[in-house]
């Protein structure tokens, strides 16, 4: 689906943002890729989309160089970045003018969405205010049905209820042909939606693309005594105790704490990717 | 589906790029005639006789050039906003469609509405100066002084350096387009003479790139030039200038990052 091999990429050679990145990202997923700002999340998704260009390597989408922005690539993907540009045209006459572009476009689930997400269907684009701007081009973006789905912070703008309504309309537009990456720093408004962790850190390092299962099954994410701290891999001051991760040493299937986990990684603790980087094998010894 | 140049998907680029931006187009045309109505009908009112043919081509150059400068200069001008750019470079539509319709508006789309509207206003003004009998001269475009050809010749060139400049500059397209338009053209004369004085082995007066040197002798004024019989070659010139860049226009769109 987007294979990313050897990415070297910077505005001048001087100074690169990522060094020989290597990523894949397959169908049927909702990846989540979280980074503090500044870490490069937005320059990533522009390699992907074709935006900018690699000094080194290759993205390809659904095995097509996204450098050159082929139509044929371009049909298949739809990006949302985080500041949109709406024109002056209501619902329908938006679907009239760009829908045609886009093969698999469900009119009809877009006005389901329009409506699940409280949009006015006759209001024009460029006079809603810029949540309900949001709302409608994530419509559009998921009524497209193209293969790959990329949003750069969507939830910026939205209020609590339409993030609400975000993950669960997301959610349900999953397919087993589809690949969904969505990229924040709130990593809460992802909380119950991602399946896959996808974290960047400030040095441009990819350093997990894991799944939630395999995390959770490698980590337990828990509130412990401050006497036990000392055998946490990573502790939070809590309101009754530490939230801590700890190895999960039993395999029980603990759920992930995304934020707690995000702190750990992007604090610099080392031992927790460690472990979640071990081959599996490891883990049971 | 082809994906460089595919007919049905280039009409609805075409259709989309009408559709977000014909008001923002009515509403220029209609400056630009109110413009040309105030300019020539001021011109004409100040004038002890009516507009001459003569007068009104000089008017119709002026507006061709300047209008269609001003509008070819903002054609591509959404890619230097960023918001936009992404919209429109990740339309699914190849980076030529997209070109295409550009170049289309602002070349022969333009002209199609220019000229039309020129006629407009000149009619009106004819029409409401009492002065004017009923033999009074209108320009005729395929007649005039300059010769359509030329005229066209001069416009293409100018619209491709606007769509360099549009596709190329963030901000102020048209401004720092014609500043670095001046910037080339004192750069060219300069290095064209010291090139010329180089190879004559003199100081020289004044020489004009693919012109004719000049240079005194005593009182005498000497001119040294091939142009004479030429003019074909030079138009030519032109021509290939005005295609370079329209190229050049082609591969900055094509390659803009953002």
């Amino acid at each position: 689906m987007i294979e990313i091999k050897n990415l070297s990429f910077g505005y001048s050679r001087k100074s690169l943002l990522f060094r020989n990145l290597n990523l894949t990202l397959q169908e049927g997923h909702i990846y989540g890729l979280l980074g503090k700002n500044g870490a490069g999340k937005s320059t990533l998704l522009k390699n992907m989309v074709g935006l900018v260009s690699p000094l080194e390597g290759s993205c390809q989408v659904n095995g097509l160089d996204s450098r050159k922005r082929l139509p044929a690539m371009l049909g298949d993907l739809y990006f949302i970045p985080e500041e949109i540009y709406m024109p002056s045209l209501t619902a329908r006459q938006f679907v009239a003018s760009t829908a045609p572009f886009y093969p698999f476009f469900d009119e009809e689930a877009f006005y389901r969405y329009l409506s699940e997400f409280e949009v006015p269907v006759h209001a024009v684009f460029s006079k809603m205010s810029f949540g309900q701007q949001k709302k409608a081009i994530i419509a559009f973006g998921l009524a497209t049905n193209t293969s790959v789905l990329i949003m750069d912070e969507p939830t910026n703008g939205l209020d609590i209820p339409s993030k609400v309504q975000f993950r669960r309309i997301i959610a349900s537009a999953l397919t087993e042909t589809r690949c969904i990456i969505i990229s924040t720093h709130q990593v809460r408004d992802l909380d119950s939606l991602i399946d896959t962790l996808v974290v960047v850190v400030h040095d441009r390092e990819i350093v997990l693309n894991e799944s939630l299962d395999a995390i959770g099954e490698r980590l337990t994410f828990t509130t412990i005594p401050e006497s036990e701290a000392h055998s946490a891999l990573y502790t939070e001051d809590a309101l009754r105790g530490k939230q801590a991760i700890l190895p999960n040493l039993m395999g029980n299937y603990s759920k992930v704490d995304m934020e707690l986990l995000f702190n750990a990684i992007t604090s610099g603790n080392t031992s927790v990717t460690e472990i979640l980087q071990r081959p599996h094998y490891e883990q049971s010894l | 589906m082809n994906n460089h140049f595919n007919l049905s998907r280039f009409a609805l680029l075409f259709r989309k790029h009408t559709v977000e931006h014909y008001k923002t187009y009515l509403m220029s045309l209609g400056v630009l005639l109110g413009a040309m109505f105030l300019i020539m009908g001021t011109a004409s009112y100040m004038a002890v006789s009516p507009m001459q043919a003569t007068e009104q081509s000089i008017f119709f150059l002026f507006f061709l050039m300047g209008a269609g400068m001003v509008f070819s200069s903002t054609v591509f001008a959404q890619l230097g906003d960023k918001k936009k750019a992404i919209a429109f470079l990740t339309l699914p539509a190849s980076q030529f469609e997209k070109y295409l319709v550009g170049w289309l508006y602002s070349f022969p789309i333009y002209l199609l509405l220019f000229i039309p509207s020129f006629y407009l206003i000149v009619y009106i003004l004819l029409i409401i100066d009492p002065r004017v009998g009923p033999e009074h001269e209108v320009m005729n475009i395929l007649t005039s002084e300059p010769p359509m050809h030329i005229l066209l010749t001069f416009y293409a060139l100018f619209n491709a350096l606007m769509l360099v400049g549009s596709a190329y500059f963030n901000k102020h397209h048209f401004i720092k387009t014609a500043f670095a338009g001046f910037l080339g053209i004192l750069l060219l004369y300069n290095l064209n003479k010291q090139v010329v004085q180089a190879m004559l082995g003199r100081d020289l007066s004044s020489v004009s790139p693919f012109s004719a040197a000049y240079f005194m002798e005593g009182d005498k004024r000497f001119d040294v030039g091939a142009y004479e019989g030429n003019e074909a070659l030079m138009l030519l010139l032109l021509v290939v200038l005005a295609l370079v860049s329209w190229i050049v226009a082609y591969f900055k769109i094509k390659e803009k990052q953002v």
